[in-house]
C-alpha cells in the first residue's frame, strides 16, 4: 500500500513537473491581436492592414477636421464666431501658435502613423501579384499625401526655399530612430517617386469605389503636386491623363446639391475622385467636420461675407451656403457637409475632386502658354455650375489667371485649400470681411511672417534632438 | 537467503529498543477549565514516533530509558515539556495564555513559531473581522497592522479598497500587495468594466477567516519572488477542530449616516444662496438691478420652490449580516461549514450591496502517513452601484451643485426631468428612478489538497485551487432624458468571467541536525504553476422601449457587439532553509525562479532570494534572568523580489483590429513592445527588534527598512515620426524608507477586571530617485521628480483675496516673496505630497466579567487632499448657476479691508481664482474612532442550563467621531491614496447590535 501511494505521487510530482515546463504555457498572446510579424504575410491581411491605413486618415487632427478647416481658416473663406464659439481653432485663426498647441502636435502624430501603416504594406514581404501590387500602389500614394500634407504644413514652398529644411523622411519602421529634417528637395522628390511608382503598380481597370484610391487618383494627386511644386509641362501631362480618360464627370448646376447631401462613395465617377469615407459606425460623432459647420452642433465656422459676395446670383455653388440666425446675427452657414444627424452615413472629407483637376489643367495651359485650351477648361467647370454665365471667361494673361483664381476659390471653398493658393503663389493673406472675425484678428498673414508655417510640436522636439524648430518659434 | 538475514538483523536492531520500552500514557487537559484537549501532538524530545491525543485527551506513547523529556504542543497553546522520570503516567494541563512571540503564525507556504521567524510578519486574528458591518476583509485591516494603509475609494458598499504595505512601490506598474488565500495566488481587485468600483475581495466573507498574515520583507514575502515586491498578504479561513460540533449564530442589524457633513463642505440653503447670487449680479453688472432680477428669474428664483438637494440625496443606509457556523470533527476527519448573508444600504441614494456566501471545508485522514482535504468558498453578490465624478447623472455631484430652485418633482407627483430646467446636471430623483446600473458577481474559491508523510519529517503536500469569478453588469439609461436621450436609450451588457487555478507541489523535510535536537533544519523544495484567463463580451445598444422597468429591455440598433479577453501564466521552482540553533538562533534563505508570461522574451525568467537571521538574545546564558524582560529577539533580513503587475502583453510587439473601413475589418500596429520588459525589482532591507516585558505584560516590536525599487516601468517617449509616442521600459527607481512600532499591553489586570491596550504606528518617507533621462513627469496638478516623493503635488501658491479689491492673489513662485493677481506671473511649486508622513491605530479594551467594552481609534497625518471639483463651488461666480459651499459664502470678500482667503463673488468672474491651486488642497490629518463596541456574555453557569455554550449580545459602532485638522476641510478625510476626492458615495458611519450564539 505505501509504495504504491509513493509512486502514484512521483507520477503525479513528474507529471506537474512537465506539464508546464513546456515553453508554450508561459508564451501567451492576446486573443483579439497578432504578433507584428505575423500582421502581414498574404493578401488578404495585406487588405486588412490597407483598410487600417484609410481609417488613419479619419483623425479629427488629419482629414477628420482640422485640415479642411485651417486650410480655410487661415486665409480668408471662413472665420470662427467671436461670440459664440466652442473654443476651437482660435488660436489658428490668430496666428498665435506655439509648439505646445494639440491640434498641430496630434497632426504630427497622425499622419506618421499613417506613414508607419503604409510603409509596413509597402515593406511587407508578400510576392507580387496584381491584387497586392494594387495594393502597394494605395500605400504608395496614401504615403505621398501624407509627406505632402506634412511638407506643406510644416515646411516652406518649393517654389520659396528648396533647400530649407523640410520634414524627416521615413520609409521604414524603426521605433528607436531620431531622424533629423530631410530638405524640401528630397521630400518632394520622394513624394514624386511614390506617386509615379503608384501609378504604375495601380491598375487601370480597378473600379473600386472613390473611397479608395485608383491609378486615376494617383495621377490626380500628380497633377496637383506638380501644381504647388510649380513644375507645370508635368502638371499638364498628370491632369490631362486625368481628364481624358473619361471616367469622371461633373454633376449638373441642379444636383450639386443633391451631390453634396451625399454621405456615400461612388462608383459612377460623379464630381468625387478620391474622398476619406465615414459611416454611421466609424465616425468622429461631435467632432465631424459636418459637427463644425452644422448650427445644431457647434456651428462655429461661417463663410465670410467676401466670399459669399464673390458668387454670382446663379451660381449653384451659392445655394451651398444660407444665411441662418446665431444668436440673433445672421449669419453665412455652409451646407456643403449636411449629414450631422443622418444615422445611416456620415459625410466624407473629399480629398481630391474632378472640378479641381480641371482647374490645374486649365491653369497649367495658361501657365505654358496655351490660353485658348485654358479657357475651353475654365469655362466647362464655371458654365456647368452657373449656366446663365454671361459673359463667359474669354480674359488672358495675368488676368485669365486671375480669373483661374477666383474659380478656384468658389469651387474649393470649405474643402481646405484656399491657404495654399495664397502659399504656393507666395501672396500675403488679406482677410476682406476682417470685421467678422472679432477683434484684435490679425486682418492680413504676409509672406514675410514666421507664422506661414506651423512649429515643429513639442512632444517630437523633447524626445528628438536631431530635429530642429521652425524660425520664429 | 542473504535478504532474509538482513531483514532479520534489521528487525532485531529495531527491536532492541523495543525491549526496554515502558508505555506512558496520561491526559491532556486545557488549564482554563480543565476540558480534555484533543489533538495534542504528544512526542518524546529526543525523537521517535508522535502520538496525538484522542477525543477524551488521553494518549499512549513508547518510549526507551534513553528518553527523558515529553513534549506536549498544539497551536493555540503554550508548548509544554516534561521530565518523565520513572513516571509511566503524566497529566499535563496546557495553557492557552499567548505569550507573543510563541504563538504560531501563518507564514510564506507554512507555519512557524514567531520565535523562528526571521522576516516582518503581522498577524491578526480573525476575531477581528467577526460581526463588523463591513463587507470586505481589507476594509477591515486600517489601522491594525503597522506599516499596511488600507483606504476607502467611496463609501459604496463594495467598493475597491487600495492597500499599501511600506510605501508606493511603483510609479506605473500596480501597488497592491499580492493576496495568498488558502495557498491560492488569487484574482484580487475591480475586474468590473462599466461599475464604478467594485472589489473583487468583497466575496470572500469575512466571517469565514481564521487569520491573516501580512508578510512585509524579504525572509517572509520573498518567497513569492517576482508577485512579492509590494508586501504579501496570507489570509487563513477556518478549518474544524477535532472535538464536540461547534455551531455558531451570528446575527446583526444596524443603521448608517453620512460620517463626515462638515459646515464648510455643505451646499447653500435658500436664502444663502439668493443673496449670494444676487451679491455676484450685481458686482458683475454694476448694480443693474433689471439685469441682476432677469438672470435670478431665469435661475428660478420665483417658481416658489426651496429643495434641500443633499437631504433627498442622502438617506439612512441599513445595515443587515447573518451568519451561521458548524464545525467540528474527531481524530481522522475535520469540518467546518457556514453561511452567510450580508446586506448593506450606502448613505446615497441607488447604492448598495448584499451578498450571500457559503464555505465548506473537510479534512480526512485517510491514514497515518496520507491526508487529504477539500474547501470551496463560494459567493453570489448584487451590487447597485451609482455614478461619481462630474458626470451629470452623478447623484453627490447633483447634491452640492443643484439650485435650491430646482425640483425634483412637478405639482402632480411626477418626475421633473425638463431639460431647460435641468440644463446641466441632471435631477437625481429621477435617475435613480429610471436609470439603473447592476453588478452581479459570482465568486467561488476552491481547492483539493493533500499531503503525504513520505518518512518522518518528510512531507510531501499537492494543492490544486481554482479561483474562479463572473460578473455580469446590464445597466440601462432611458431614452427620454439624460445621457442617452440623444440616442433613444441605451443598454449595456456586460459579461466577464476570469478563472484562474494554481498547483502547488512542496517536499518539507524537517529533522534533526545534530543528537541533542539543538540545531534543527527546515527544508522546502516546490514546484507552482499557475494561468489566469479572462474573457469578456460587451453588447450595447441603444434604442429601446419606452417601457421602462423591463429587467432587459431589448435595443433596436445595435452599436457594440465585441468579446475580448486576456490571459497570463507563471511557473515557479522555488526553496527555502531555515536552521534553528537551540531555539535561540534561527538563519534562513530562500530561493524562487519565476517564469511568467507578462515577461519580454528575453527575461522570461528571474531569480530572487533572500536571507534572514533571528537572535533570541533572552535564550542566552549570559542574559540575566529576570521578569522585567521576559523577550528579546533582534532579527533582520535582505533580499529580492519583484512586481509582477505590468500589464498581461506589455512586452509584445502587436497589430490590432478594430479600424475599419467601408464596414470592412482593418488592422494597424497598436504596440511597439520590448522583448526585454521585465518585472520591477525590489530590494527590501529589514531589522526588527521584538520585546517582551514584564512577564509579556508588554510586547514591543520594533522595524526599521529601507526598499529600494528599481527597473520600474516608464514609458518611454519616441521620436513620433516612428509612428508611435512611447515604448515601455524599465528605466526608473524609487525608495521608501521607515519604520514600525506595535505596543501591545495590558495595563491593568485584576481577577476580573482587564484593560488591554495595543498601539501602532508607522512613518515611510518615499523619494523617487531615478527617471528615465531625469525628465520630470507632470500630470498637473500632480509631478513626479527625482528626489521628491512619488505623490508630489505641484500647483500655484495660494495667498487670498487682495484686501483692498477682492481680487485672487497668488504668490508668484515658491519663494513667498511676490504676489501678484495675473495668472500668467504665476509658476507651480511643490507643496506637499499625497503620502501620509504617518499613520497607525490604537485599540484599547475594557474587560469586566463578562462585559467587554473596546475601542480603536485610527489616525492619519502629513498628507494633503484635494478638491478636485472645488473650483465648481468655490467659484467666486465663475459658475454661478451652480450651488456653491458655505465656505465660499461665509467667507468671500466683500468690502476693502476684509482679509479673507476667498475672493469677491463675481458672477461670470474670469480672474482665474478658480484655477488648480493651493487653495483647493487640505491637509489630510485627522483620527477617527473607527470601530467601537460594547458587549455583554451571558455567565457560562446560566447558560449551561439552556445548553447554550456561549451567549454574546452586543452594540457596535463604526466611523462615529472623526477629527480633522485643518480648518478649511470640506469632505471625509478618508479619499483614495492619491488624495483627491472625486465626489464619490459618501463615508458612513454605523450603528448596529446584534447577538452571537455558540452551542
Amino acid at each position: 500500500m505505501k509504495f504504491k501511494i509513493k509512486y502514484i505521487l512521483i507520477i503525479v510530482a513528474l507529471g506537474s513537473v512537465m506539464v508546464s515546463c513546456k515553453k508554450q504555457f508561459l508564451d501567451l498572446k492576446p486573443p483579439d491581436s497578432i504578433p507584428s510579424d505575423e500582421a502581414i504575410v498574404d493578401e488578404s491581411s495585406m487588405s486588412t492592414a490597407v483598410n487600417g491605413m484609410y481609417s488613419a486618415l479619419r483623425n479629427v487632427d488629419f482629414f477628420g477636421r482640422t485640415l479642411p478647416i485651417d486650410g480655410d481658416l487661415l486665409a480668408d473663406n471662413i472665420y470662427i464666431d467671436p461670440v459664440q464659439n466652442s473654443n476651437r481653432y482660435l488660436v489658428d485663426m490668430n496666428y498665435t501658435y506655439i509648439a505646445e498647441t494639440g491640434t498641430i502636435g496630434a497632426f504630427w502624430s497622425e499622419a506618421y502613423n499613417a506613414i508607419l501603416r503604409a510603409n509596413n504594406i509597402i515593406n511587407a514581404e508578400v510576392a507580387s501579384s496584381p491584387t497586392v501590387d494594387q495594393l502597394r500602389g494605395e500605400a504608395l500614394t496614401i504615403r505621398a499625401l501624407c509627406y505632402f500634407e506634412l511638407i506643406k504644413w510644416f515646411a516652406k514652398p518649393y517654389t520659396t526655399d528648396p533647400s530649407s529644411p523640410g520634414v524627416p523622411l521615413v520609409l521604414k519602421y524603426d521605433a528607436f530612430a531620431k531622424p533629423a529634417r530631410n530638405t524640401v528637395t528630397e521630400v518632394y522628390a520622394q513624394i514624386e517617386q511614390d506617386l509615379t511608382n503608384a501609378v504604375n503598380l495601380l491598375d487601370a481597370a480597378n473600379d473600386k469605389n472613390s473611397s479608395y484610391v485608383t491609378q486615376l487618383a494617383a495621377e490626380a494627386l500628380l497633377a496637383r503636386f506638380y501644381q504647388f511644386k510649380g513644375d507645370w509641362s508635368n502638371a499638364l501631362q498628370a491632369a490631362s491623363d486625368v481628364v481624358s480618360s473619361g471616367k469622371f464627370s461633373l454633376a449638373d448646376s441642379a444636383s450639386l446639391v443633391t451631390y453634396w447631401s451625399n454621405p456615400f462613395p461612388v462608383s459612377n465617377g460623379l464630381e468625387t475622385i478620391f474622398e476619406v469615407e465615414f459611416d454611421n459606425v466609424n465616425n468622429n460623432g461631435t467632432d465631424n467636420l459636418s459637427n463644425f459647420y452644422d448650427q445644431a452642433g457647434y456651428g462655429d465656422a461661417l463663410c465670410t461675407n467676401d466670399l459669399y459676395d464673390t458668387y454670382s446670383a446663379t451660381d449653384a455653388r451659392r445655394n451651398l451656403i444660407q444665411s441662418e440666425s446665431r444668436g440673433g446675427r445672421a449669419v453665412w452657414v455652409v451646407h456643403k457637409y449636411p449629414n450631422t444627424t443622418n444615422v445611416n452615413g456620415k459625410d466624407a472629407t473629399k480629398i481630391i475632386r474632378y472640378a479641381e483637376v480641371l482647374l490645374i489643367l486649365s491653369e497649367a495651359y495658361a501657365r505654358t502658354g496655351d490660353e485658348p485650351n485654358a479657357l475651353l477648361t475654365l469655362n466647362s467647370l464655371a458654365l456647368k455650375r452657373d449656366p446663365h454665365l454671361f459673359p463667359a471667361y474669354a480674359s488672358s494673361g495675368a488676368a485669365l489667371l486671375s480669373d483661374i483664381y477666383k474659380e478656384r476659390r468658389l469651387e474649393l471653398a470649405f474643402e481646405g485649400h484656399r491657404y495654399w493658393d495664397y502659399v504656393r503663389l507666395n501672396q500675403n493673406v488679406v482677410r476682406t470681411s476682417i470685421s467678422q472675425y472679432g477683434p484684435g484678428v490679425p486682418a492680413t498673414l504676409p509672406t514675410s511672417s514666421t507664422r506661414r508655417i506651423w512649429p515643429i510640436p513639442r512632444g517630437e522636439l523633447n524626445a528628438n534632438p536631431n530635429v530642429t524648430q521652425n524660425p520664429g518659434y | 537467503m542473504r535478504k532474509i538475514l538482513c531483514f532479520i538483523s534489521l528487525l532485531t536492531l529495531y527491536c532492541a529498543p523495543l525491549l526496554a520500552q515502558n508505555a506512558i500514557t496520561g491526559k491532556v487537559t486545557d488549564s482554563k477549565d480543565g476540558s480534555p484537549l484533543a489533538g495534542v501532538t504528544v512526542r518524546l524530545k529526543e525523537g521517535g514516533t508522535a502520538v496525538v491525543t484522542k477525543v477524551d485527551g488521553t494518549y499512549q506513547i513508547k518510549s526507551s530509558n534513553k528518553q527523558s523529556i515529553l513534549v506536549f504542543s498544539s497551536i493555540g497553546y503554550a508548548t509544554e515539556e516534561v521530565n518523565i522520570g520513572t513516571r509511566t503516567r503524566i497529566n499535563v494541563s496546557l495553557s492557552t495564555e499567548e505569550k507573543k512571540l510563541q504563538e504560531v503564525v501563518v507564514v510564506a507556504y507554512g507555519a512557524s513559531e514567531k520565535r523562528k521567524v526571521t522576516g516582518s510578519v503581522t498577524k491578526v486574528s480573525g476575531k477581528e473581522f467577526e460581526g463588523v458591518p463591513m463587507p470586505s476583509v481589507d476594509e477591515m485591516l486600517q489601522g491594525k497592522v503597522a506599516g499596511l494603509q488600507s483606504v476607502a475609494t467611496s463609501g459604496q458598499p463594495g467598493a475597491f479598497q487600495q492597500v499599501r504595505i511600506r510605501g508606493i512601490g511603483s510609479i506605473n506598474a500596480g501597488s497592491d500587495p499580492l493576496y495568498v488565500i488558502d495557498g491560492i495566488p488569487a484574482n484580487t481587485g475591480d475586474f468590473s468594466q462599466n461599475t464604478t468600483t467594485a472589489n473583487a475581495l468583497a466575496g470572500l466573507n469575512p466571517n469565514d477567516i481564521e487569520s491573516v498574515s501580512v508578510l512585509k520583507d524579504a525572509a517572509a514575502a520573498s518567497l513569492y519572488g517576482s508577485r512579492a515586491a509590494n508586501g504579501v498578504i496570507l489570509i487563513t479561513t477556518k478549518k474544524g477542530k477535532a472535538g464536540k460540533t461547534k455551531v455558531t449564530f451570528d446575527l446583526q442589524s444596524g443603521f448608517s449616516d453620512p460620517s463626515f457633513l462638515n459646515n464648510q463642505g455643505k451646499p447653500l440653503s435658500w436664502e444663502q444662496y439668493t443673496a449670494l447670487t444676487t451679491e455676484g449680479l450685481n458686482n458683475a453688472t454694476g448694480g443693474d438691478s433689471a439685469t441682476v432680477a432677469f438672470y435670478l428669474d431665469a435661475l428660478g428664483k420665483n417658481n416658489g420652490h426651496n429643495t434641500d438637494w443633499i437631504g433627498l440625496v442622502t438617506r439612512q443606509g441599513i445595515t443587515q449580516q447573518y451568519n451561521a457556523s458548524v464545525s467540528g470533527g474527531d481524530q481522522r476527519t475535520t469540518f467546518f461549514v457556514s453561511g452567510g448573508y450580508y446586506k448593506q444600504q450606502a448613505v446615497v441614494i441607488a447604492s448598495d450591496f448584499t451578498r450571500y456566501s457559503g464555505d465548506f471545508n473537510i479534512r480526512h485522514k485517510i491514514s497515518d502517513k496520507v491526508q487529504v482535504g477539500l474547501s470551496v468558498n463560494g459567493s453570489h453578490s448584487i451590487q447597485t452601484t451609482p455614478t461619481q465624478s462630474a458626470f451629470f447623472r452623478s447623484p453627490v455631484l447633483a447634491a452640492y451643485y443643484l439650485r435650491p430652485y430646482q425640483y425634483p418633482y412637478n405639482a402632480d407627483g411626477s418626475y421633473n426631468y425638463d431639460p431647460n430646467q435641468f440644463e446641466q446636471i441632471f435631477n437625481p430623483m429621477a435617475i435613480a428612478h429610471y436609470d439603473w446600473s447592476t453588478l452581479r458577481t459570482t465568486k467561488i474559491l476552491g481547492s483539493l489538497n493533500g499531503d503525504y508523510d513520505i518518512i518522518r519529517g518528510l512531507r510531501f503536500s499537492t494543492r490544486i485551487g481554482l479561483d474562479y469569478l463572473a460578473l455580469e453588469e446590464p445597466s440601462y439609461q432611458n431614452p427620454f432624458f439624460g445621457d442617452a436621450v440623444t440616442s433613444g436609450g441605451n443598454m449595456t451588457n456586460i459579461y466577464t468571467r476570469v478563472s484562474n487555478w494554481v498547483w502547488t507541489n512542496t517536499l518539507d523535510y524537517t529533522r534533526n541536525i545534530d543528537k541533542g535536537g539543538n540545531l534543527t533544519g527546515d527544508v522546502i523544495v516546490g514546484y507552482e504553476a499557475q494561468k489566469s484567463t479572462t474573457y469578456s463580451i460587451n453588447a450595447i445598444g441603444n434604442g429601446v422601449p419606452q417601457l421602462t422597468t423591463l429587467p432587459l429591455p431589448p435595443t433596436s440598433n445595435p452599436t457594440t457587439a465585441v468579446a475580448t479577453g486576456s490571459d497570463y501564466a507563471f511557473s515557479s521552482v522555488f526553496s527555502k532553509l531555515q536552521l534553528n540553533f537551540k531555539n535561540k538562533v534561527s538563519l534562513s534563505g530562500s530561493l524562487r525562479s519565476d517564469g511568467s508570461s507578462r515577461f519580454g522574451s528575453n527575461n522570461r525568467y528571474g531569480t530572487f532570494w533572500s536571507v534572514g537571521a533571528a537572535w533570541n538574545i533572552d535564550r542566552e546564558s549570559f542574559f540575566p534572568e529576570t521578569d522585567y524582560v521576559t523577550g528579546l529577539k533582534l532579527r533582520a533580513s535582505y533580499g529580492t523580489n519583484g512586481n509582477a503587475n505590468i500589464g498581461n502583453y506589455g512586452w509584445r510587439s502587436l497589430y490590432g483590429f478594430g479600424v475599419d473601413y467601408n464596414k470592412l475589418p482593418g488592422s494597424r500596429p497598436t504596440q511597439v513592445g520590448n522583448n526585454n520588459l521585465t518585472w520591477e525589482l525590489n530590494k527590501p532591507f529589514d531589522v526588527g527588534l521584538e520585546l517582551s516585558l514584564l512577564k509579556n505584560r508588554i510586547t514591543i516590536e520594533a522595524d526599521y527598512y529601507i526598499r529600494k525599487t528599481t527597473q520600474l516601468l516608464q514609458s518611454v517617449p519616441l521620436s513620433l515620426t516612428s509612428g508611435f509616442g512611447s515604448y515601455p521600459d524599465n528605466i526608473g527607481s524609487l525608495e521608501n524608507r521607515g519604520i514600525e512600532i506595535t505596543v501591545n499591553a495590558t495595563p491593568y489586570v485584576t481577577k476580573d477586571f482587564r484593560w488591554d491596550l495595543s498601539v501602532n504606528f508607522a512613518m515611510n518617507k518615499n523619494r523617487v530617485t531615478a527617471l528615465d533621462n531625469n525628465a520630470d513627469i507632470v500630470s498637473l496638478p500632480y509631478i513626479i521628480r527625482k528626489g521628491e516623493d512619488v505623490q508630489s503635488i505641484y500647483t500655484w501658491l495660494w495667498k487670498g483675496a487682495d484686501p483692498q479689491t477682492g481680487a485672487p492673489l497668488w504668490y508668484k513662485d515658491g519663494t513667498k516673496k511676490e504676489t501678484t493677481s495675473d495668472v500668467t506671473q504665476v509658476n507651480n511649486t511643490i507643496i506637499g505630497s499625497a503620502s501620509p508622513k504617518g499613520f497607525g491605530g490604537l485599540t484599547t479594551t475594557f474587560t469586566y466579567k463578562g462585559i467587554s467594552l473596546s475601542g480603536q481609534f485610527n489616525y492619519q497625518y502629513g498628507n494633503y487632499l484635494y478638491n478636485q471639483w472645488g473650483f465648481l463651488s468655490e467659484s467666486d461666480g465663475a459658475f454661478f448657476s451652480l450651488n456653491q459651499d458655505k465656505k465660499e459664502y461665509e467667507r468671500r470678500w466683500q468690502k476693502a479691508g476684509d482679509i479673507t482667503d476667498v475672493p469677491q463673488y463675481v458672477a461670470g468672474n474670469q480672474s482665474g481664482s478658480n484655477n488648480t491651486s493651493s487653495r483647493y488642497f487640505f491637509k489630510g490629518d485627522y483620527i477617527r474612532l473607527r470601530n467601537v463596541s460594547l458587549s455583554y456574555s451571558f455567565p457560562k453557569s446560566m447558560m449551561s442550563r439552556i445548553h447554550i455554550e456561549n451567549l454574546t449580545i452586543y452594540v457596535r459602532g463604526t466611523n462615529l467621531w472623526t477629527k480633522t485638522f485643518d480648518n478649511n476641510i470640506t469632505f471625509d478625510p478618508e479619499q483614495p491614496i492619491n488624495g483627491a476626492n472625486d465626489l464619490q458615495v459618501l463615508m458612513q458611519k454605523t450603528f448596529s447590535f446584534g447577538l452571537t450564539v455558540n452551542l
